[in-house]
């Protein structure tokens, strides 16, 4: 029995430690799913649209989209903005991930349709509990359990 | 027939009215205290009282006086008292005298006998006032009943007197007849006065009359045998012959005596009529008087009020003469006053710098001052009999124009700014008042206007501008540089701290099993001080955040903003016993998230530093004081020092230490956001027994007080058993 493929995670940040620590919170709670990284929201765009190096790329959209906000040439507003505008997208989970608590930050994304919004707490143990209930919530629920599918 | 009616003599009717005279009472004895002591109580009976000091001098006093009773004291040294009893009955004018005895020994009232005149009573020592008064009453009256019988009894022994003395005189008519009324005989003069001559009739007249009572006087009625009947006296008095008793009667014709008696009687009704006649006239002219000397003293009341009216007139016009020459006086300095000042005044207004200008209610110009002259450049005499207009520029002209209709309808205008022109045609702007000037009437009769040159001044107030304008500028700048001073200390700096906490967590995972505990607290003590640091940065990015930014301000019902913090901080004192004093609070026009950051850093901090106390005690109440609300927090917790109190609203200012939370960031936030508000902060504390944190926001009239929340000062007590809170 061919287990059904797990859609992929969207992860954009720009700083390399933030993503090794999202992932290594999301593998602590045994999200299987595919994690795919780019560093700026340009490399989002690229592969939602199928565009440039993600021009050959398999499977459909991604489970979730977990975006940064503040990334070089294309931030994360911007990616929202665009993913929220297209029919084809808006389907698609954004959670925005963020150090900021700037207010501005939040009522734009509201504004602009986000679907979650995490600030970053500065302890890690509840950025932890924190990226598992994300994924638990927009991973899990909208997928077969993990198990079923196998690992990926 | 003969028949006689009967009148009976009467002595006392002819008596004149018994006057009340005092009787005498002696009083007998040793002491002189009872004798006074006596006297006061017999006094008010109102008799005449005599004091004997001893039997002797009573004696004495018994001859000369009548005494209506006797007091005696029974002991007394020289005479005692029955021995002087026995001599006053001896002596004739006090023989039935009462005797009354004063006693201090019972058995004494056996030994002295008494009689029915002179009657003997005893009293006993000590005397009772009433008694003794009632008991002397009592032999007073007796003795003066006594003396009464005794006068009447001597009126009729004279009148005896005088009648047999007048029967013996008289010319009468004699009969002598048996008891049985037989005449044994008449004389010529009784046949003379009855008309007969036999001796039946004879008989028969006195067996009706005279003869059946002897020793006696009648006054009857003779009838004669023949004519009317007619009044007749008879005198009787018994006859004693060998062994019978005759009786011998006297009898009278009285018919001339009764005659001049009714005559007497006439006359003496006539006279009391014609008294009583007199006697009603003289009442009526007495009241006549009466009545005219009512009016004469009316009349002299009038009079004299009259008088009275005509001084007090006197005096009012006196005063009003005086107070006319004060006015005058008064109003005569006050002229010479008025022109010093008048005078004065006109030197004012020539040497002002500002033009003043007086104009007619159309404008045309009548007074010219020096500062006009030098202001516009007309002289005095170009000016005057001129319209203002020339003082404006042409598209001013309207301007001027509706400015007089105004000062024409009462108004005034004041510092009113214009453009005006001067005689060498320059512009320049003026400062003018201009004021309607009422004439003595209240009229509407000129226009003043007092001008001022502000065109240097508008030049420096526009600099002023331009230089405010400038510094809100650098503000802005200086505002957004802050901003992204916090935006990017929020990015920036917390994104290094994530990261160690993080990649320090993970070490401590990878490697915990091989760490010695040096290791383990050199790792935790690193880990700890990245989250505290993280903590500061929050809290400052927090506290930046309360200062910048837009106010969105509304009605904002504290009341209800009260309920909803408590609810979000109830996981801070969970297990505690919280007692809340939650007094009505008002609407007040406000940011309600800055509010409520307000609300939740003063109540999270009575909450926090009432920890210590079994029962914390937290009130929230408002008062009215000088048009600004002036809240309060009160809790009963630790309290601080009020010499550091200046330090509490201070960023990253504590005055405690580890043992409770918290950066010092709380109360720098409600300082900002009350001042961003327009109030003020403040804090009272005593070490150990509490502290009140106020807060105040203007506008208490702008908003009323809410009901929404409680209707009266609630109490509501929280108390949570479970789970005592760890933080």
């Amino acid at each position: 029995m061919v287990p059904p493929e797990l859609k992929d995670i969207l992860l954009a940040d720009d700083s390399g430690k933030d993503v090794e620590l999202i992932l290594t919170a999301l593998q602590q709670h045994n999200i299987a799913n595919r994690v795919v990284v780019v560093r700026d929201g340009a490399e989002a765009l690229e592969y939602l649209y199928r565009e440039g190096e993600f021009a050959q790329r398999r499977g459909g959209n991604p489970a979730v989209i977990l975006l940064d906000l503040k990334m070089p040439r294309v931030d994360g507003l911007e990616v929202l903005r665009r993913v929220k505008a297209d029919d084809n997208l808006k389907t698609i989970p954004v959670v925005i991930l963020t150090s900021s608590r700037e207010e501005r930050d939040l009522v734009e994304g509201y504004r602009l349709g986000v679907n979650a919004y995490l600030v970053k707490p500065i302890r890690f143990n509840e950025f932890m509990e924190a990226v598992g209930r994300l994924g638990i919530f927009w991973v899990l629920t909208d997928e077969p359990p993990p198990e079923s599918g196998g690992a990926g | 027939m003969l028949t006689f009616g009967y009148t009976p003599p009467e002595f006392e009717k002819d008596d004149p009215p018994a006057v009340r005279l005092p009787m005498k009472i002696l009083l007998v004895d040793d002491s002189p205290d009872n004798l006074f002591s006596v006297r006061t109580v017999l006094e008010p009976l109102g008799e005449e009282l005599i004091l004997a000091n001893s039997g002797k001098e009573a004696l004495g006093f018994c001859l000369d006086h009548d005494f209506a009773v006797i007091l005696l004291d029974v002991r007394m040294p020289e005479m005692e008292g029955f021995e002087t009893a026995e001599s006053i009955r001896a002596c004739h004018r006090s023989k039935d005298t009462p005797l009354l005895f004063l006693t201090g020994c019972r058995g004494d009232e056996r030994l002295f006998p008494g009689h029915d005149l002179s009657p003997v009573d005893y009293l006993f020592r000590p005397v009772v006032p009433e008694i003794l008064q009632s008991k002397v009453r009592a032999l007073v009256e007796l003795s003066r009943s006594a003396g009464l019988l005794r006068r009447q009894a001597e009126t009729l022994a004279k009148a005896e007197q005088g009648f047999r003395s007048a029967l013996e005189a008289a010319p009468d008519a004699m009969i002598v007849t048996r008891q049985d009324g037989t005449i044994v005989m008449a004389d010529s003069r009784t046949a003379a006065l009855f008309g007969f001559s036999g001796r039946e009739r004879a008989a028969e007249t006195a067996v009706n009359g005279a003869g059946r009572t002897p020793d006696s006087t009648a006054r009857l009625r003779g009838v004669p045998s023949s004519g009317s009947d007619f009044p007749i006296e008879t005198t009787s008095s018994p006859l004693y012959a060998d062994d019978d008793v005759l009786v011998t009667s006297a009898i009278r014709d009285v018919s001339e005596r009764v005659r001049a008696e009714e005559s007497i009687q006439r006359l003496n009704a006539d006279l009391e009529r014609r008294v009583e006649e007199r006697t009603a006239e003289l009442v009526r002219s007495n009241d006549a008087l009466r009545r005219s000397e009512d009016q004469l003293r009316l009349a002299l009341d009038a009079a004299k009020r009259a008088e009275q009216e005509v001084r007090q007139l006197n005096r009012g016009l006196e005063e009003r003469i005086r107070d006319c020459t004060v006015l005058l006086e008064t109003a005569n300095r006050e002229l010479e006053a008025f022109a010093d000042s008048a005078g004065r005044l006109a030197s004012i207004v020539e040497s002002s710098e500002d033009a003043i200008v007086g104009e007619t209610l159309e404008g045309i110009i009548t007074s010219w001052n020096a500062g006009a002259e030098r202001i516009f450049g007309y002289t005095k005499d170009e000016a005057i009999g001129h319209s203002v207009t020339i003082l404006a520029p042409p598209e001013g002209h309207d301007e001027v124009s509706q400015i007089l209709d105004r000062i024409r309808r009462g108004e005034r205008v004041r510092h009113f700014e214009a453009t005006r022109r001067r005689k060498d045609g320059q512009r320049m702007v003026l400062s003018e008042t201009i004021s309607p000037i009422q004439d003595a009437a209240g009229r509407i009769a000129a226009v003043s206007m007092i001008a001022r040159d502000i065109t240097e001044r508008q030049a420096s107030e526009m600099e002023i501008r331009q230089f405010n304008e400038a510094l809100q500028q650098k503000a802005h700048t200086l505002g957004e540089d802050i901003e992204g001073f916090s935006y990017s200390v929020s990015h920036d700096l917390r994104a290094p701290l994530r990261y160690m906490d993080g990649f320090l967590e993970l070490l401590k995972n990878h490697i915990g099993g091989g760490l010695d505990e040096k290791g383990r607290h050199y790792l935790d003590t690193a880990i700890e001080s990245a989250r505290e640091m993280g903590v500061l940065i929050d809290d400052l990015l927090r506290f930046s955040r309360t200062g910048r930014g837009d106010m969105r301000v509304t009605k904002v019902n504290l009341a209800n903003l009260v309920k909803q913090v408590q609810q979000e901080l109830a996981t801070d004192f969970r297990g505690r016993k919280v007692v809340w004093t939650v007094e009505p609070l008002p609407e007040v026009a406000g940011d309600p998230a800055l509010l409520r950051q307000v609300l939740v850093n003063l109540l999270g901090n009575a909450i926090k530093y009432t920890q210590p106390r079994a029962e914390a005690a937290i009130a929230i109440g408002c008062r009215e004081e000088g048009g600004e609300w002036v809240f309060f927090v009160r809790d009963n917790g630790v309290g601080f020092d009020m010499r550091y109190g200046h330090k509490l609203f201070g960023v990253f200012q504590r005055l405690h230490g580890d043992e409770f939370e918290g950066t010092g960031i709380g109360l720098a936030i409600v300082r900002r956001v009350i001042a961003r508000h327009g109030g003020r902060t403040w804090a009272e504390g005593v070490v150990d027994q509490g502290a009140t944190f106020y807060f105040s926001l203007p506008g208490a009239g702008a908003a009323e007080a809410s009901d929404t929340g409680s209707s009266g000062v609630s109490q509501t007590e929280i108390e949570r058993s479970s789970h005592r809170g760890s933080a």
